[in-house]
């Protein structure tokens, strides 16, 4: 392919610091919603599991919603309609709706965990005489990253590709950078494409950050 | 362990670089077919249904000089950049664009070239500022700063440096913002999708015609011009949300055009007038 081409789509008067740009407003959504979508989807988990009718109602429901609709709608409704008369920021809606978003499938990812671990050795922890929060730290909740752990990875690399459609809120992102630069410069075979490569590139990054961190040593190579 | 990881990379770029050599190289019997089977690709209008503009479009091929092009032919695309990817592709021989942003986009892409003048369609749009209807001061403000830009030749220089005369594969200048301190906001969406009306440049800064003349508007109306980027798809719901206060809208002159001009426009929408007009012609690759 034409270098010249590729430098002056990607390279040429800044365009790669537009990208550059675009990709951090891409990473900075996703990490938040991410973080604030675990933690969400924790609280969610703990409600959908407990022996309160009602509230298992609701937060089943919380999880069927969200996770059977598709998070542009949901976006497109909190800052076109809910926010709309609020002065909050477009990064913020985009936050609040993928945080949302993330929280029911966490909430399913700890959930089936939770399921798999053996609530036997929960129980012979009780009988030595571990509290109740010990038994579930000390036996529960190490099983449960383990288990959970690989759906968790790949529901982060979803969230990002999920974040390309903030363009619709008035928010700039990678995607809506490469769209604008193939606008521009009338080529979108090789702009999308080169889009498509940075994108490749931070799944890579975050199966990165998951095979290095895992200290149980099965990281898939095995 | 490694080489198995290095072999599915390399699988990867084999299959993404097939697919891109395969855009590009569909040329089968294009030639051959006739002018009456080839598929055209035109931008999604935003309210007129696909059914109603098809309807439209059969009454504007039936005028005597047009070329019989069967409505069901037409093939609808929500991005320019989509469009053009259709066309690479071979889903779509043709592109309806505006004149325009047909040159823009052949001095840049020179595998392409205009096909079909327009001038048996006899079709053109013309362009305007779109308000709330609720906003009757602003569309009068802007109706009346429009006018007199058109009177004192405001209009036409803005024409020339941001459309006319665009230099071959350059960049197109940027669009100077002035600030007026303490005077209220306008908002107004940029989608980046239509150069050289409405394009976001390397630097990532909202340029093209469209931009000038509302910036110029602004200056005359007292009002600090603010740019909210915005898919084009989501154009309507900022405007009836009040998170933008006034989008860039075609619409089809008055006069002897066989189509209404209103077709396209939303409830709870009022357009200023137009400032600019623009013939549609067809854009193909070259044979």
């Amino acid at each position: 392919m034409d270098t010249n081409l590729i430098y002056k789509i990607f390279i040429a008067d800044g365009a790669w610091l537009t990208i550059l740009k675009g990709l951090a407003v891409t990473v900075e959504i996703s990490v938040l919603a991410l973080f604030l979508g675990t933690i969400l989807g924790a609280v969610v988990c703990f409600f959908r599991l407990k022996h309160n009718k009602f509230s298992r109602l609701i937060a089943s429901g919380y999880i069927g919603l969200l996770r059977g609709s598709p998070v542009l709608m949901l976006l497109m409704l909190l800052y076109y309609g809910v926010f709309a008369e609020s002065n909050l920021s477009p990064e913020i809606v985009a936050v609040i709706a993928f945080s949302m978003h993330t929280s029911a499938h966490v909430a399913e990812i700890l959930r089936s965990a939770l399921l798999a671990t053996d609530y036997g050795q929960v129980e012979a922890a009780r009988t030595l005489g571990f509290s109740k929060y010990e038994a579930f730290r000390l036996i529960t909740l190490p099983q449960l990253f383990k288990i959970a752990r690989p759906v968790y990875q790949s529901t982060i690399i979803n969230l990002i590709q999920w974040t390309s459609v903030v363009g619709y809120v008035s928010i700039t992102d990678l995607t809506r950078v490469i769209y604008n630069t193939a606008s521009r410069t009338m080529q979108p075979m090789i702009t999308i494409l080169g889009g498509m490569i940075i994108y490749l590139l931070v799944s890579y990054a975050v199966n990165a950050i998951f095979f290095y961190t895992d200290r149980n040593g099965n990281n898939g190579g095995k | 362990m490694r080489l198995a990881k290095l072999a599915k990379l390399a699988v990867c770029f084999t299959v993404v670089g097939a697919l891109v050599a395969g855009c590009g190289g569909q040329k089968a019997d294009e030639g051959k077919k006739a002018k009456e089977d080839i598929k055209i690709g035109m931008l999604t209008h935003l309210n007129a249904s696909e059914q109603k503009i098809n309807e439209i479009l059969k009454k504007v091929h039936d005028v005597p000089g047009a070329r019989g092009v069967a409505p069901h032919n037409y093939i609808y695309y929500d991005k320019l950049t989509s469009m053009q990817m259709g066309l690479d592709s071979g889903s779509v021989q043709e592109m309806s664009l505006y004149d325009s942003v047909a040159k823009y986009l052949i001095d840049r892409n020179d595998k392409l070239t205009i096909t079909d003048q327009g001038n048996g369609m006899k079709l053109s749009d013309s362009f305007s500022c779109a308000v709330r209807k609720d906003d009757t001061a602003l569309k009068q403000e802007l109706d009346k700063a429009i006018e007199g830009m058109k009177q004192d030749g405001t209009l036409d220089k803005l024409v020339k440096t941001y459309i006319t005369d665009l230099k071959k594969g350059e960049e197109p200048p940027e669009v100077p913002m002035p600030k007026i301190d303490g005077a209220p906001a306008l908002k107004i969406a940029v989608t980046g999708d239509l150069p050289p009306f409405d394009l976001v440049l390397a630097n990532g800064k909202a340029a093209g015609f469209n931009t000038a003349v509302l910036s110029e508007l602004g200056k005359r109306t007292g009002k600090n011009v603010e740019i909210i980027y915005i898919d084009s798809a989501a154009r309507a719901a900022a405007l009836s949300s009040k998170k933008v206060d006034v989008v860039f809208w075609a619409t089809i002159p008055f006069g002897d055009s066989p189509i209404p001009r209103d077709v396209d426009k939303p409830e709870g929408m009022e357009l200023t007038v137009p400032y600019f007009t623009d013939k549609i012609v067809h854009v193909s690759k070259k044979q």
